[in-house]
């Protein structure tokens, strides 16, 4: 949806992803061939990536970010909030995280969409679902603190085979622990950054 | 006197949470625990203990426990 949130974080910011971006998608997805097996194809043509922005702008309940490092203004990342209330009242799931490879910004970038998302949407839980194979990740969201819910079978099908995907979630009453931690690591990452 | 090498293993026992042998290969590649979160843990105990700082350039590049152990004696 067409949202106005900037979340500022220690070494980046969430800025609200623009028509503008279009370029910036492809540059940021297409970039890692190895990872890009755990996440949906896209079409390297910008003009293809314009047309999902325009139905994505008309999508309620659905946030879509960049991660930019806040001393260059450097998109490094995306990610999203999405499906706002769609479960249940007052959850939302988090997803379409893709970083760049040398980019320090996984640890403060989850940092800040659970800020987005506890802080200014008020949320009472964040959920994500990672595939299975993906196991760096899978590992990440254990390692934040997050719920391991339950596997998903064949839940996303990615390059003609459907893949189990992991659930995790956050709940808001745990999220003071989950944002000392985080944010303990933002703060020092922030202070290498160019 | 624990060797540096030995002293790097502990940390990474510690942050991986698992026992690492006295020479045992660990690289990010293959390591499933070795995520994001846990690589920003390492960097840091690593500093702390040797008492070193990395560079952005280090945190990207270094992906292995022999890398890290030939950066930390680079910058003693």
């Amino acid at each position: 949806m067409n949202h106005d949130i900037v979340m500022e974080g220690s070494g980046y910011r969430l800025r609200p992803i623009v028509l503008g971006d279009a370029q910036t998608i492809v540059d940021i997805r297409l970039h890692d061939q190895r990872r890009n097996r755990f996440i949906n194809p896209i079409s390297p043509d910008p003009a293809a990536q314009d047309a999902y922005l325009r139905s994505y702008l008309e999508r309620a309940g659905d946030y879509y970010f960049v991660v930019e490092r806040r001393a260059t203004g450097r998109p490094e990342g995306l990610v999203a909030i999405y499906d706002k209330d769609h479960e249940q009242p007052g959850w939302a799931e988090w997803g379409r995280w893709v970083l760049l490879p040398e980019s320090p910004a996984g640890p403060e970038s989850a940092w800040l969409v659970y800020k987005t998302g506890f802080e200014r949407l008020s949320l009472d839980l964040l959920y994500c679902r990672t595939v299975a194979a993906n196991e760096r990740v899978v590992s990440f969201h254990d390692s934040c603190g997050l719920v391991r819910d339950r596997v998903l079978k064949d839940y996303v099908t990615l390059d003609g085979q459907k893949q189990d995907s992991v659930e995790h979630h956050l709940p808001k009453d745990a999220w003071p622990a989950v944002d000392v931690k985080l944010a303990s690591i933002a703060a020092r990452v922030a202070r290498k950054l160019a | 006197m624990t060797s540096l090498n030995d002293r790097i293993g502990t940390v990474f026992a510690t942050i991986l949470k698992r026992p690492v042998e006295a020479d045992e290969e660990i690289a990010r590649e293959t390591e499933k625990g070795w995520d994001s979160l846990r690589h920003m843990e390492l960097v840091f105990a690593l500093e702390e203990e040797f008492g070193v700082e990395f560079s952005e350039e280090d945190i990207a590049c270094l992906d292995s426990r022999a890398a890290f152990a030939v950066r930390v004696r680079e910058l003693m």
